[in-house]
């Protein structure tokens, strides 16, 4: 292999790697203040990537269509939540699990309703020519993926770090009784928790629809992604989540390089059996174990 | 000579920081019963843990029987004659009385799955003797009329019998009881006792975890003391009861400091936070049984008792995260007793909890910046509320300034005694009408502990109101206005702080339990 | 001891469940003189779908783990029978057993390598193997036929006579079923069941007392593996064809949605489930085409309707229609954190 060519792995590796780092951060995000796994997350990718491409054929300002349908997203995560989630709060495992893969189904099946079984396309943000960058072929709307995926990140960053609802979500997510000592409402969290997580989703799909069809059951392989590179990074903080994204991202690339394309997708299967095999806890590995 | 059947060599335990058991040795030998006594926090419970493999050591050795087992899975150390109550209860509440004690016999452990869906006769005889087997043990304990009953529906002292037996059913060699008194009525505690002393004659070696000293210093042949995770001291009852160590650990120690007595009687200032007849359950305990209290604003007003006595869920009441069933609070005009947490914090009665509470992975300045949340109205601050906060946290480093030195570390690093400043600054930062203190001096050594309560004093002649709960009789009482003294979930004494100080009922309280 | 107490025989059946009991045998034997050819094809593959649903309910009622990957097993035992006859020529029979011992295997792996994790791993672990199970069904098209599927599935013959015919294939599929469902309940009811039960209740504690819970939720895993193979098979000689579509994540979510509907206190559940999540397909089938003037969407509708289901179950009726009926909690309900 050229060096070119590994350039060209790399760079499309961590150009994926952002989006499933974002999906990533929102699941490590709900798993630890709402103390479930929320199967449905791949499906708020889906409904913010079908809901631009249908907004934008229907004649909306791209930019536009980009906004409204992240803030979708963001509402219907919400709604999910008061409905569905908060009245089970107090729910064993196993039906938390099984309410959010009721809620997936369910938006499948609207989305098939409201959109249709056929796969949408969204213009690509920037058009033309592939750029060539250190010897490889960078597609364009490749660059707008990661600009919209650092771009979030620093906001996440800004959000959590610097502002004092960022705090308080951080302090719910790692000790939730003690938060309710100052004043944090965990039900409020649980519900910013998830829209947030559902957002992030939303931009995922926003940025992705240019590159790969938007289809009405797009979600589910890219939220068990999301999933896998949660678990590579551990479930317990979100730089982890980042570094998971980022990996996992990079692996897929170089190993279907190797491997025919119509099993790639089951690279990401094969890493998680090695991480839950070798390591469970993650890479940033929780120190209590208690999640895992 | 009795040969030791349970020996602990050099085990430690610590999980991020707080060390739970601390390069422990000890024997427990056979036929003996063996208490393991201590304050809150002292490691008791873990250690049991470290026995039967809910812990794995960080560091020494667990030996039963001249075998090795520490690093085995509870399930083996159940099969090699270790059994276990739990201090909590865990029941199988889905199970009936009858089933719950077959779950532990051998005959029944791993039946083969394709016989039992034929339902073969192996497995209906297999069946049979794990009935007979339970049915031996209920009656041993006394449940035997109760056996067809589903095991939620036994009142509590009964279920505390039912784990008994169900451990009985593993035929152990040793057998490690949890707190077993813990919540029993007078007549519940005999009966137990005399369950105890029958099953000690028939040979077996018991090692308890108890709070109600006195029958524990009754029953046992050997007592071994821990305080902060170290094993302070062992011996025969009477050595112990003796012993300045034990009674240090347990009823503290003076602070060197002089304090002015409080100044103004009771009644003087107006009361701000009153509780009138409150009972709080903590799932089936009956933990508070009418308490009454009244706290003066300005005040410092101090809640002793011995362990178990049910200081933390008295606070925790107050500050929201217990509802209690019955009885009420009045904070400041206001009726607080179905208020939740949340709530009650952003009402002004702020509480520091035990063990300090951190968020590991907040820095110590986000952690104070955080404990201001409360008084925040809306989702967005102006810049003015901001620069207040700020200027506010330049104050709380001048309170205590170990803190400002560590602004940028992370609070799960850092040690025990600065997790407690932070924690009261965090505290204070609400703007506390009423600051609530669940124990501050648990695990931290006598320097910091004078530092913290001088702190504390500074703050009450400052006019804040404090309730102060403390193992720490004497410190706590020479900084206090007034105190009571909390026992089994009811005030035994209250009173001026130089005359509890003087009244030898505290001591007997403390080192009594009952 | 003194008293003999009157301890509670589990294999009691008064002689009033009895009455019902053969009522019912008897009302299910005459079904399909009375119902017509496609009737009697729907309660056939009722029958099967029972098969596998028992294997759910026992594995998500009182193991407390939640398998999506139930219709990937049932896809391995369909495609190994399959492939089996169709490329190698075995009789379907052995390919029968071949197909559950391979979905056993599998479950056993999976389970093993998961076994000290919590549900929700478990649940994602499942959901990965059944999404790659298909890709690999897809990809291997050689053997498999890839998208299009398997035809030319022999059936069974008992001897020389051959199973033909939907009567035929009703009364087979469900005496096998019937089998199913009473060795399953004799292993909730007995010792073992107990053991899980007690697991369900507190891990700690039936920990300490001696019960390698690891070793439980792993034999409970590969039972219901072993029960969906044999469905599938089933499956694979009464349709004589089978293609990816049918073993997909959507099919496992209708074997949870049968087990849960059904209630998880009670085997029977996965029963009365398995008959009322089909009859509002049906229903669902004809008349919502009515309501929307348009066919095409029916199938959405549909995932729709049991997504809904779903949550409101678990929200309003967590165990079920059994748990209406039954006393005993399954422990859906967790007091208070």
């Amino acid at each position: 292999m050229s060096g070119a060519d590994l350039i060209q792995l790399i760079v499309s590796g961590l150009t994926v790697g952002g989006i499933y780092a974002l999906i990533s951060v929102g699941f490590v995000t709900i798993y630890n203040v709402n103390g479930v796994i929320n199967f449905a997350q791949g499906e708020f990718v889906m409904v913010g990537a079908m809901s631009a491409a249908s907004l934008v054929s229907a004649g909306c300002p791209l930019w536009l269509a980009c906004i409204i349908s992240i803030l979708v997203a963001a509402a219907i995560g919400a709604i999910v939540q008061k409905i569905a989630l908060h009245p089970a709060r107090f729910s064993s495992e196993v039906v938390l699990i099984i309410i959010t893969i009721g809620i997936s189904t369910a938006l499948r099946g609207i989305a098939q309703i409201t959109f249709g079984s056929n796969p949408l396309t969204l213009p690509a943000f920037l058009a033309g020519e592939p750029v060539r960058l250190l010897g490889a072929y960078v597609p364009r709307q490749d660059f707008f993926i990661v600009g919209i995926t650092v771009i979030t990140m620093v906001l996440l960053y800004l959000f959590f770090e610097k502002t004092m609802t960022g705090s308080a979500l951080r302090a719910c997510m790692m000790n939730r009784e003690v938060s309710r000592l100052v004043g944090i409402s965990p039900n409020r969290m649980a519900l910013l928790a998830f829209g947030l997580g559902a957002a992030l989703a939303g931009i995922v799909g926003v940025s992705i629809a240019p590159v790969s069809l938007a289809t009405y059951d797009m979600g589910m392989m890219i939220g068990l992604k999301g999933f896998v590179a949660a678990t590579i990074g551990g479930l317990v903080n979100i730089p982890g989540a980042v570094i998971g994204g980022l990996l996992l991202g990079l692996a897929e690339s170089l190993g279907a390089g190797l491997i025919s394309s119509g099993y790639k997708d089951a690279i990401a299967f094969l890493i998680l059996l090695l991480v839950l095999v070798f390591r469970p806890q993650g890479i940033v590995g929780a120190k209590s174990g208690k999640r895992v | 000579m009795t040969e030791a059947l349970l020996e602990f060599q050099g085990v430690t335990k610590n999980f991020g920081g707080v060390i739970a058991v601390n390069n422990n040795s000890f024997q427990v030998k056979e036929g003996r019963v063996v208490a393991l006594i201590g304050p809150n926090g002292a490691g008791k419970t873990s250690t049991f843990n470290c026995i039967t493999g809910m812990y794995a050591p960080d560091a020494g050795e667990v030996w039963f029987h001249g075998e090795k087992i520490n690093h085995l899975k509870p399930h083996k150390i159940a099969e090699l004659g270790i059994a276990r109550t739990f201090q909590n209860l865990q029941i199988f509440t889905n199970l009936s009385v009858l089933e719950n004690v077959m779950v532990a016999a051998k005959e029944t452990r791993k039946p083969n799955i394709v016989a039992s869906m034929l339902r073969l006769p192996g497995i209906k005889s297999d069946e049979e003797r794990a009935q007979m087997l339970a049915l031996e043990m209920l009656e041993l304990v006394g449940l035997t009329d109760r056996a067809q009953v589903l095991a939620n529906d036994l009142s509590f002292g009964e279920q505390r019998l039912l784990e008994v037996a169900r451990a009985l059913a593993l035929r152990p060699k040793l057998l490690l009881l949890d707190e077993p008194l813990s919540g029993l009525s007078r007549e519940e505690v005999k009966g137990m006792v005399a369950l105890i002393q029958k099953l000690k004659k028939d040979g077996l070696t018991i090692f308890l975890i108890e709070h109600d000293l006195s029958t524990v210093m009754e029953i046992s042949d050997h007592i071994i003391v821990l305080d902060f995770g170290s094993k302070i001291a062992e011996g025969r009852p009477d050595e112990v009861r003796s012993n300045e160590r034990v009674i240090e650990a347990y009823l503290g120690r003076d602070v060197k400091k002089q304090y002015e007595a409080p100044e103004g009687k009771r009644g003087e200032r107006e009361p701000i936070l009153t509780l009138k007849d409150i009972h709080t359950y903590r799932s089936t305990i009956h933990a508070l049984k009418g308490v009454d209290l009244q706290i003066d604003k300005g005040s410092l007003v101090a809640v002793i008792g011995a362990n178990g006595a049910g200081k933390s869920t008295l606070l925790g009441t107050i500050a929201g995260q217990y509802s209690p069933k019955q009885g009420t609070i009045c904070f400041d005009g206001k009726s607080m007793e179905k208020v939740p947490a949340e709530i009650v914090s952003r009402r002004g009665i702020n509480l520091v909890p035990e063990r300090r509470g951190m968020f590991a992975e907040l820095t110590v300045e986000e952690s104070i910046r955080l404990g201001a949340y409360p008084r925040i109205g809306s989702l967005l601050i102006s810049a003015e509320e901001k620069r207040r906060i700020e200027d506010e946290m330049e104050q709380m480093y001048q309170l205590f300034p170990r803190l400002k030195e560590r602004r940028k570390q992370l609070a799960g690093t850092l040690s025990g005694g600065e997790q407690q400043m932070l924690a009261i600054v965090r505290g204070l930062m609400a703007h506390p009408k009423v600051l609530l203190l669940d124990e501050p001096s648990l695990g931290l050594a006598p320097l910091i502990v004078e530092e913290i309560f001088d702190r504390l004093y500074q703050l009450k002649k400052s006019d804040m109101t404090i309730v102060l709960v403390e193992q720490n009789a004497k410190a706590a009482l020479q900084i206090a206005d007034y105190a009571y003294v909390l026992e089994n979930g009811r005030i035994k004494l209250e009173g001026l702080p130089n005359d509890l100080m003087q009244d030898s009922r505290i001591r007997d309280a403390y080192l009594s339990g009952h | 001891m003194e008293r003999i107490v009157q301890v509670h025989k589990p294999a009691a059946i008064g002689v009033r469940r009895w009455g019902l009991l053969l009522v019912g045998i008897i009302v299910a034997a005459a079904l399909p003189l009375l119902l017509n050819s496609y009737l009697t094809s729907v309660l056939v593959i009722i029958g099967i779908y029972c098969i596998t649903t028992v294997g759910v309910s026992l594995l998500m009622g009182f193991a407390g783990l939640v398998s999506l990957a139930q219709a990937a097993f049932w896809g391995v035992g369909a495609y190994v029978t399959g492939v089996m006859a169709v490329s190698f020529g075995i009789s379907p029979w052995l390919g029968i057993l071949l197909g559950m011992l391979i979905s056993g295997l599998l479950a056993y792996g999976l389970g093993w390598i998961t076994r000290n994790l919590n549900g929700h791993y478990f649940s994602l672990a499942t959901l990965g193997f059944g999404i790659v199970l298909n890709i690999v069904l897809i990809e291997e098209s050689e053997w498999t036929g890839g998208s299009s599927g398997l035809m030319g599935i022999p059936g069974l013959s008992l001897g020389s006579i051959p199973l033909s015919g939907d009567s035929a294939w009703y009364y087979f599929v469900w005496a096998i079923a019937a089998l199913c469902l009473f060795f399953c309940k004799n292993l909730v009811r007995s010792g073992w069941g107990r053991n899980l039960r007690s697991m369900h209740a507190s891990q700690a504690a039936s920990e300490s007392m001696g019960i390698h819970t690891g070793e439980y939720r792993l034999k409970a895993f590969v039972i219901s593996a072993l029960f969906a193979g044999l469905s599938g098979g089933l499956y694979a000689c009464y349709m004589s064809f089978v293609s990816p579509a049918v073993f997909n994540f959507d099919m496992s979510i209708k074997f949870v949605i049968m087990a849960v509907l059904g209630g998880l206190v009670s085997i029977w559940g996965s029963l009365v489930g398995v008959v009322v999540v089909t009859l509002l397909v049906e229903v669902l089938r004809q008349y919502v085409p009515l309501l929307l003037h348009n066919s095409s969407s029916g199938g959405a509708i549909e995932v729709i309707f049991f997504g809904v289901l779903l949550v409101a179950i678990m929200v309003y009726l967590p165990n079920g229609i059994m748990g209406i009926f039954h006393k005993r909690t399954s422990n859906l309900r967790v007091s208070a954190k």
